[in-house]
């Protein structure tokens, strides 16, 4: 494979030897400092072989010495198939059109892609990196990722750290989203502790300020827990900065009705496809009718950038819209199915407890004409307490 | 019976190999033969005679006939031949 595209971007030639010297011919080739190959009779007893094209000349003093004609019989190779076209004034400007467009759209970046969002979409990131100058089209002379990136980060608060790479004609963008981090409060400024839901305390872990309640007594959510003030007996009053661990028996509830009727969108079979060319950033159209003829129809919509490498994309894609006919269809769920559904989302609600150890569950099943209900009431064990500044 | 082990000798461990070195077999063209499909003859003098049923090479010590049918050679340089087709026989004449 590889000697044949060789031989194709060299150029080989089949000549043909005749005349009584034929081997004579070969042993004088075979002392020179080229090479020839499949070497072959051919029809009128003479002799076919393969050259390269820049050798050809250097067969003469054989021809000389052993007394025979060559002539060449095919050409073959890249120079040969490109010869033929030299007249071809059209597609000699075609190519050098195209070349010359594929060299000038190299100064500029065609794709953007960016990696690393979790809850932020992708097309947010975009968005807010072409309002910072960053986008399909903008020319890479004179682009300062570092500023882009900077204000990128500035005007945004779901990010924490960006990263751009500039690789051929496509924007590599990196994200990193920022995590929900706890208010903190400076410890030399005074707080006191209250309680954050209803429950029963179990146990009060005062490592600073003063508890004012005690296992066994009932709280409120917003009930004082752990005070920061203190008044020692000479009367003077400091103020602390609390900090207790407050556990208390807790209740989570959750509710979830789900009716016995459904809408399903099945699709009928048919589809639709619409194409349109991006070119330049320029949208074009493949198509005349723009009119849908379904009355109900999910759309996807899909872009296939042209690239010649990974990183060197074209200005030029193809979008591609599907419109899927469906019928919107009304199902009955039996009241088995509906329960296990309802239970389902009851358990997706616990899953969301993060820090939270559920004791235990009552759940309350009702069955309506239309729909279940399911209610559950997690009896659970946590932190209740949360700091906040005397005023 | 005393038991001698045999003690090594520079000298006739040189004895031993210009024993093996034989220029007969040095100058010799070497031939390998691949299935029925390939012969390589290496070290080769001149091409004595080319057919699609045979070929006759000539090397230093001898020639070497390959018969066989729709004979091509592959490649012809630096001494080295490459006879391809289907192989019938090489005989050394």
């Amino acid at each position: 494979m590889l000697k044949s595209i060789q031989r194709f971007l060299i150029g080989t030639l089949t000549v043909s030897v005749r005349g009584s010297g034929s081997e004579r011919f070969l042993n004088t080739v075979n002392k020179e400092k080229f090479k020839i190959w499949d070497v072959r009779k051919d029809d009128s007893d003479g002799l076919k072989f393969e050259i390269y094209r820049h050798n050809f000349k250097r067969l003469r003093p054989a021809v000389l010495k052993s007394h025979v004609n060559i002539h060449i019989v095919k050409r073959y190779g890249l120079f040969h198939s490109l010869r033929n076209y030299r007249h071809r004034y059209g597609i000699i400007a075609g190519m050098l059109i195209i070349s010359a467009g594929v060299y000038a759209s190299s100064f500029f970046i065609w794709d953007v892609r960016v990696s690393g969002c979790e809850t932020v979409s992708v097309q947010e990131i975009l968005t807010l990196l072409s309002e910072n100058g960053f986008y399909a089209g903008k020319a890479k002379r004179g682009l300062d990722v570092k500023e882009i990136e900077n204000s990128f980060l500035k005007n945004n608060d779901k990010i924490s750290w960006i990263s751009i790479n500039i690789k051929g004609t496509t924007g590599y963008v990196e994200v990193r989203e920022k995590g929900e981090t706890p208010e903190l409060i400076d410890s030399k400024q005074p707080c006191s502790i209250y309680a954050a839901r209803d429950g029963v305390i179990a146990s009060v872990d005062a490592y600073m300020g003063y508890s004012l309640v005690g296992p066994g007594d009932t709280v409120t959510a917003g009930d004082l827990v752990v005070t920061g003030n203190y008044t020692d007996k000479y009367g003077q009053e400091y103020k602390l900065h609390s900090y207790a661990k407050v556990m208390a028996y807790t209740t989570h509830s959750s509710e979830v009705t789900v009716p016995f009727e459904t809408t399903e969108h099945v699709h009928t079979g048919r589809v639709k496809n619409k194409y349109s060319l991006k070119l330049f950033g320029l949208n074009i159209p493949l198509y005349f009718n723009s009119k849908i003829i379904y009355n109900n129809y999910d759309v996807t919509k899909s872009q296939k950038q042209l690239r010649i490498t990974d990183s060197l994309a074209l200005p030029l894609s193809i979008n591609k819209t599907t419109y899927t006919e469906v019928d919107i269809c009304k199902t009955m769920k039996s009241e088995q199915t509906a329960l296990q559904d309802a239970y389902e989302q009851l358990r997706d609600f616990e899953y969301d407890l993060v820090g939270i150890m559920v004791l235990g569950r009552e759940y309350e099943e009702t069955v309506n004409e239309d729909s279940v209900t399911v209610k559950v009431i997690l009896n659970c064990y946590e932190d209740i307490g949360i700091t906040k500044i005397i005023e | 019976m005393k038991n001698k082990m045999k003690s090594y000798s520079p000298l006739r461990a040189f004895i031993k190999g210009t024993d093996e070195y034989d220029t007969s077999i040095k100058e010799a063209s070497s031939v390998e033969i691949i299935g029925n499909k390939r012969v390589v003859i290496e070290q080769v003098s001149g091409l004595l005679a080319y057919e699609t049923e045979r070929v006759r090479i000539s090397t230093k010590v001898y020639t070497i006939a390959v018969s066989g049918s729709k004979l091509t050679l592959n490649s012809y340089s630096d001494g080295i031949i490459v006879i391809d087709g289907k192989i019938k026989g090489v005989c050394l004449e």
